[in-house]
């Protein structure tokens, strides 16, 4: 099961950030505000916390350099940035066990280092041309809040059916 | 405590890191086109796209609809006023097509830098992260579309092709950040045609920037900008958009104009590609005056 269907749910998932997500922008109303969905790296957090960390590095790695060859005209940026993000959730996680609230916590800090580094190497590249504080209160901030949401929505039944996949791991 | 990097991950690292700057040194040189395995990809991910876009923009689209109903009655009565006058022009534009047509007969000339082909398409996904402003469509060059044509919407120019896979293609938006996206640019203005190259959109204020304006030409708020044709790919007499504010530069004797795109970039839902019919005969010397500006 877990062959299959962990990589196609979280294909699915990348497909709905770029369709489902696009329809709903805040945009369309004449507003500022970026949000983006991220989906697929929520998922690999949990992927990297729960299951364990090697399949989220693996995870973080695949789906990066599918978005990269999609959505980019680049290969590496997000590769290399969901890899790590990875790392570090897993990382992190170690020392701490526990309710949705560490959960929340943990995942914050993963997508804000993967934000952050994304706009980071982008700049460095010359492709992202906006200002630190623009970035931080029209794209940083909403981005957060928003899958700040989405990390509480899905943490019950996602966190029990990772957990019930790991156990399955460890038995075979 | 553990140590965040044992030796070995920390190498792995380095090793990446390596790994990352060799890629992003390979994707950033001049492609013509993206290789068969990601052609490939690109289609698979447009197929499972498009089965998502559908149903969610008709969900859309009906909330849309709902509110949109309450304006209606009020642009139908201006609607009417309107479509009075453009009975009127539309006589006119036939008289004028065909009073050029004849002209053009006679100096032999068959075709112009107007005239193009049309291919009608449909969005099926948009980069999620707004840092690269794609859309992807359902056609690519199994129907003919080729890397670089000009695309646009109802209301005007909206981008132009940047990969093109064997049955989906994705547009790269004017508001996207490119150094090398120039389109050449022409405003209709009192005294003549004004010339300039549209290069670079304002995130903040969004607009476009139209630079290389010699100082002497004036430019009034509210001018029409269109395709000049003289770019190479571009036909000429696409809608852009309308100047809103002019400005000197500080360095050169130039000025920048800043124009509001006529399309809406964030609601597309369907856009036309267009190719125009008269080709370049000389691509070579087309290309090098842009490069010394560049150098200059």
């Amino acid at each position: 099961m877990i062959r299959f269907l962990l990589p196609f749910l979280t294909y699915l998932l990348f497909i709905i950030e770029s369709t489902v997500m696009q329809v709903f922008t805040p945009q369309h109303m004449d507003n500022d505000t970026v949000l983006i969905p991220r989906l697929v790296m929520i998922m690999i957090g949990f992927i990297a916390i729960y299951l364990s960390p090697t399949r989220g590095v693996v995870y973080g790695m695949v789906f990066g350099l599918l978005y990269d060859l999609i959505y980019t005209d680049l290969i590496g940026v997000y590769m290399f940035s969901m890899g790590l993000t990875a790392y570090i959730t897993a990382f992190i996680a170690r020392f701490f066990h526990g309710n949705i609230f560490v959960t929340l916590f943990i995942m914050l800090i993963g997508l804000s280092t993967f934000e952050i580094m994304v706009y980071g190497l982008y700049s460095l590249i010359g492709i992202a041309e906006v200002a630190w504080e623009t970035f931080i209160y029209q794209r940083y901030l909403p981005t957060l809040l928003l899958n700040g949401v989405f990390v509480v929505i899905v943490y019950y039944p996602l966190r029990k059916w990772l957990l019930d996949l790991s156990a399955g791991l460890q038995e075979n | 405590m553990p140590q965040f990097f044992s030796n070995k991950r920390l190498i792995i690292l380095l090793a990446s890191m390596i790994v990352l700057v060799a890629l992003i040194g390979f994707s950033m040189k001049e492609r013509e086109n993206i290789t068969w395995p990601e052609q490939f990809l690109h289609d698979a991910v447009g197929w499972t796209q498009t089965v998502f876009y559908k149903p969610a923009h008709f969900v859309a689209g009906f909330f849309e609809t709902v509110i949109e109903m309450k304006d209606i009655y009020e642009q139908n009565k201006v609607l009417k006023l309107q479509l009075n006058d453009y009975d009127l022009l539309a006589s006119r534009v036939k008289d004028l097509k065909r009073e050029n047509e004849t002209l053009r007969k006679s100096l032999d000339k068959k075709e112009a830098l107007t005239d193009y082909k049309v291919w009608q398409a449909t969005v099926v996904g948009r980069s999620p992260d707004r840092w690269y402003q794609t859309v992807k469509i359902n056609k690519g060059h199994q129907s003919g579309i080729k890397p670089d044509m000009a695309v646009i919407s109802a209301d005007g120019l909206i981008g132009k092709v940047d990969k093109v896979s064997p049955f989906h293609s994705s547009i790269e938006l004017i508001s996207s950040h490119d150094p090398s996206n120039r389109i050449s640019a022409v405003v209709q203005g009192e005294k003549g045609p004004v010339f300039g190259l549209i290069q670079g959109y304002d995130q903040k204020q969004k607009v476009l920037l139209m630079k290389m304006i010699p100082i002497d030409q004036e430019l009034k708020k509210g001018q029409t900008v269109t395709t000049s044709g003289l770019g190479g790919i571009f036909p000429k007499g696409l809608e852009i958009g309308k100047v809103v504010k002019v400005e000197p530069d500080k360095v050169e004797p130039t000025q920048t104009a800043y124009i509001e795109p006529a399309a809406d970039l964030y609601d597309i839902h369907h856009l036309m590609v267009v190719d125009r019919s008269m080709q370049e005969v000389n691509v070579e010397y087309e290309d090098k005056p842009v490069e010394e500006e560049e150098a200059s």
